[in-house]
C-alpha cells in the first residue's frame, strides 16, 4: 500500500524543486495523489512511483507554459533553518545544473528511488540512468570547484 | 509511536503463565529471549489480542489491544501456522489479505512486492505442501507485513531458516525497526544478539531484565545466563 | 550512500509542506466494508462443499420423482446433513491450523466465522425454503408439519454441531459432528417404515416444542462459538 506519508514530502520536493513555489508545488502535490485515486490499478510499487512522478512532472511542465518567461530567471534564494555553509554551497551547485540533472539527483538521493524505477520513469535503460548519474556527479563536483574559487 | 504493557498477567488454575509484565516499547527491535515454557508465546499472544489476559492490558498509542484498530496496525507470525488446502503463496496472501481489509488492487501490488522481498516470487504459484519449512517460514513474515504494520510480533522467527535465509532476515528486520515496533522471540541467542536495539529476558512469566544490551562488554550468552545465575542466587 | 552523496540529498531542504496533514486526514483510505468481506469469503468455502451442497439440491428435486409420497422423509433426512456441512465448514480454521493467522487480522476470527456461517445459514435456508413446498406437493403432510419435521432434524444436528466442535477439538470433534448427523438423518430417512409413530398427529405438539427448544438452543450455541474463537486459535 501507497505510504501516503512518505510519498507526499517526496512528491512535494521533486514539484519544488521545479517551480520553486511552495503553494504551487503543494498543490500539485495534491493533485497528483488526487489522479492516483481515479486510477490505482497498478500491478506493482514500480508501476505506483512511475504513475506518481510522470503525473507530477507533467503537471509540472503545465504550470511552466503558464508562467511567463521574465519569472524563469528568478530562482529564490531558498533559505532554510537548517542551512549550513557546505549545504547551501552544494544547493548552489545544483541549482546551476540543468534541470535533468537536477531532477536525477533529486530523484535518486534525496527521494531515495531505485535506479530500477527512476528508469521505468524516465523511460531508458538501468545503464543509462547510472551513466547519466556519473555524469550529473561529475558536473556537480566541478561546479562546486568553481564555487571553491570564487572564495 | 509506543507500545505500552501494563502489568500484563495471564492465569490458568493455579498456574500463573505470565506475571504482571509491564513495559514501553518506542521504535525498534526488541528481542525476547526465554526458555521454552518461559512465558514468551502466551505474551506474545496477549499483546496481539488473541489471547484475553486473566488482568492488565496492552495499548498503541492509546487504542487498546482489544479494538479492530489496534489489529489494522499489527502484524503477527505464530510459532507454527497452517493454510488450507491447496493454497499456493498467492492464494494464502490473498486470503489473508482479505482478512486484512486490504482491497483486491492493493493487495496485488502488495504481494507482488512481498514476494520479491522474501525471495519466493519464483515459487508463487506452486502449492504450499511443497515447500521446505524454510520457504514456509518466509512466507509466514510475507503475510505479517501484508498491511504494512507498525507493531511486528515474531514468535520464533528464524526456526527453519538456513543460515543464508537467516541472514536476509535479520537484514529485513533490521530495515522495519527503524520505522516500527518489532518485538521477536526466539530461544536461540545469536539470533538476536546483532539487531535487537534492547534485549527482554523471560523467565516464568516476567522480565528479569529488560533493557538496552552491550555488546562490547561480553557476549550475550554470557549476559544471558549470568541472569539466570543470579535469579538462582537469590532463591 | 557516500559522503558525497548524503551531502546531495541534503540540501534538496525544502519549505514544510503546510497543507499536508490536513489531505492526508482526508485522503480516502481504500478499505474493505462488512458486506464486501463477507462476499469476499464466498470463494473460500471449500470446493467439496458447494458439490456437496449442488449434490443436495438435485437429490432434493430428483426425490419426489423416485420416492413420491415418501419424500418428506427423505428431505429431513437431508436436512441434518447439510448441518453437519454447515457446522464443518465453519470450523475450517481450527482443522487447518489457520486460527490464530486469521484471530490477528483486523476482521479476526469472529467476523470470519460470522461470515461463514452467515454464506452457509442462507444455503441451508435455501435448500429449506425449497424442499418445504416440494415436500408438502408431493408428500402426506400438510405445510405446517412437513416444515416442522424437515426443519427440526436440521436445528437438532446444527445445535449438538455447534457445541460439540466448541468442546471437543481436532478430528475428534469432526468425527463425532458427522456420526450424530449421520445418525439423525438415519432416524429421519427411516421414518417412515420403523419410526411412524414420531409422525401421528397427535405428536405435532411435541415438535412444536422441540422446534422452539432447538432454535433457542442453535442460536445460543452460534453465539457461544463465536465469543470463544479464543478456544479455535490453540494449535494442537
Amino acid at each position: 500500500m501507497l505510504d501516503l506519508n512518505d510519498h507526499y514530502d517526496k512528491i512535494y520536493r521533486f514539484c519544488y524543486y521545479k517551480l520553486f513555489d511552495k503553494n504551487l508545488a503543494e498543490d500539485i502535490t495534491q493533485e497528483t495523489f488526487l489522479k492516483y485515486l481515479e486510477h490505482y490499478d497498478f500491478s506493482s510499487k514500480t508501476e505506483t512511483l512511475k504513475y506518481l512522478y510522470t503525473i507530477a512532472g507533467n503537471l509540472c511542465i503545465d504550470e511552466f507554459r503558464k508562467k511567463k518567461p521574465e519569472n524563469e530567471e528568478n530562482i529564490p534564494e531558498l533559505i532554510f533553518e537548517d542551512n549550513t555553509v557546505e549545504k547551501m554551497s552544494i544547493r548552489n551547485a545544483i541549482l546551476r545544473l540543468p534541470d535533468d540533472e537536477r531532477e536525477l539527483l533529486l530523484l535518486r538521493y534525496a527521494n531515495e528511488v531505485n535506479v530500477n524505477v527512476i528508469a521505468k520513469i524516465k523511460n531508458i535503460s538501468r545503464f543509462s540512468v547510472r551513466r547519466k548519474l556519473l555524469l550529473a556527479k561529475k558536473h556537480l563536483e566541478e561546479e562546486l570547484r568553481k564555487e571553491d574559487a570564487y572564495e | 509511536m509506543e507500545l505500552v504493557i501494563d502489568r500484563l498477567s495471564k492465569q490458568y488454575g493455579s498456574k500463573i503463565a505470565v506475571d504482571r509484565i509491564s513495559a514501553k516499547l518506542g521504535k525498534g527491535v526488541y528481542g525476547l529471549l526465554g526458555a521454552n515454557g518461559a512465558g514468551k508465546t502466551t505474551l506474545m499472544r496477549m499483546i496481539c489480542g488473541i489471547l484475553k489476559p486473566t488482568s492488565g492490558s496492552v495499548s498503541f498509542d492509546g487504542i487498546d489491544s482489544e479494538e479492530e484498530n489496534f489489529r489494522a496496525i499489527l502484524g503477527y507470525l505464530p510459532q507454527d501456522f497452517g493454510y488450507y488446502p491447496d493454497f499456493n503463496a498467492y492464494d494464502f496472501l490473498f486470503y489473508l489479505s482479505s482478512l486484512k481489509a486490504i482491497p483486491k488492487k492493493e493487495a496485488k501490488a502488495k504481494i507482488n512486492e512481498l514476494l520479491d522481498v522474501v525471495g519466493l516470487k519464483d515459487v508463487a504459484k506452486k502449492k504450499i505442501k511443497t515447500y521446505s519449512g524454510g520457504m514456509k517460514q518466509r512466507l509466514g513474515i510475507a503475510q505479517a507485513l501484508l498491511n504494512d504494520p507498525k507493531l511486528l510480533i515474531l514468535d520464533e522467527p528464524t526456526a527453519g531458516l538456513d543460515p543464508k535465509e537467516r541472514v536476509r532476515f535479520r537484514n529485513l528486520i533490521e530495515k522495519l525497526g527503524k520505522d516500527c515496533i518489532v518485538l521477536l522471540s526466539t530461544h536461540i541467542v545469536s539470533d538476536i544478539e546483532h539487531i535487537s536495539d534492547e534485549v527482554l529476558i523471560m523467565k516464568d512469566g516476567s522480565f528479569v531484565f529488560q533493557g538496552k544490551w552491550n555488546d562490547k562488554e561480553s557476549s550475550l550468552e554470557d549476559f544471558y545466563l549470568s541472569q539466570f545465575e543470579e535469579g538462582e542466587d537469590s532463591e | 550512500m557516500n559522503r558525497f552523496e548524503r551531502g546531495i540529498k541534503e540540501s534538496f531542504s525544502v519549505p514544510n509542506p503546510i497543507k499536508k496533514e490536513e489531505f492526508i486526514k482526508k485522503f480516502p483510505k481504500p478499505e474493505m466494508s462488512l458486506s464486501k468481506f463477507v462476499i469476499s469469503q464466498i470463494p473460500y468455502v471449500s470446493k467439496v462443499t458447494w458439490a456437496l451442497t449442488i449434490l443436495m439440491f438435485i437429490s432434493v428435486f430428483l426425490a419426489p420423482r423416485i420416492l413420491g409420497v415418501k419424500v418428506t422423509w427423505f428431505i429431513s433426512g437431508l436436512t441434518p446433513l447439510m448441518a453437519l456441512l454447515a457446522v464443518s465448514e465453519s470450523n475450517r480454521s481450527q482443522k487447518y491450523n489457520m486460527a490464530q493467522l486469521e484471530a490477528s487480522t483486523r476482521f479476526s476470527l469472529r467476523s470470519l466465522l460470522l461470515a461463514r456461517m452467515l454464506l452457509l445459514g442462507i444455503v441451508s435456508f435455501v435448500l429449506i425454503i425449497v424442499s418445504v413446498p416440494l415436500g408438502t406437493f408431493y408428500g402426506s403432510f400438510r405445510v405446517f408439519e412437513t416444515s416442522l419435521y424437515v426443519i427440526t432434524p436440521f436445528l437438532l444436528s446444527a445445535s449438538i454441531g455447534l457445541y460439540i466442535v466448541r468442546s471437543i477439538k481436532g478430528n475428534n470433534g469432526f468425527y463425532m459432528v458427522s456420526a450424530i448427523s449421520l445418525f439423525i438423518s438415519l432416524i429421519m430417512f427411516m421414518g417412515d417404515k420403523y419410526f411412524g409413530f414420531l409422525f401421528l398427529s397427535t405428536g405435532v405438539k411435541y415438535w412444536v416444542m422441540l422446534f422452539i427448544l432447538l432454535l433457542v438452543l442453535t442460536i445460543v450455541e452460534s453465539k457461544r462459538l463465536l465469543n470463544n474463537t479464543e478456544d479455535m486459535t490453540w494449535s494442537l
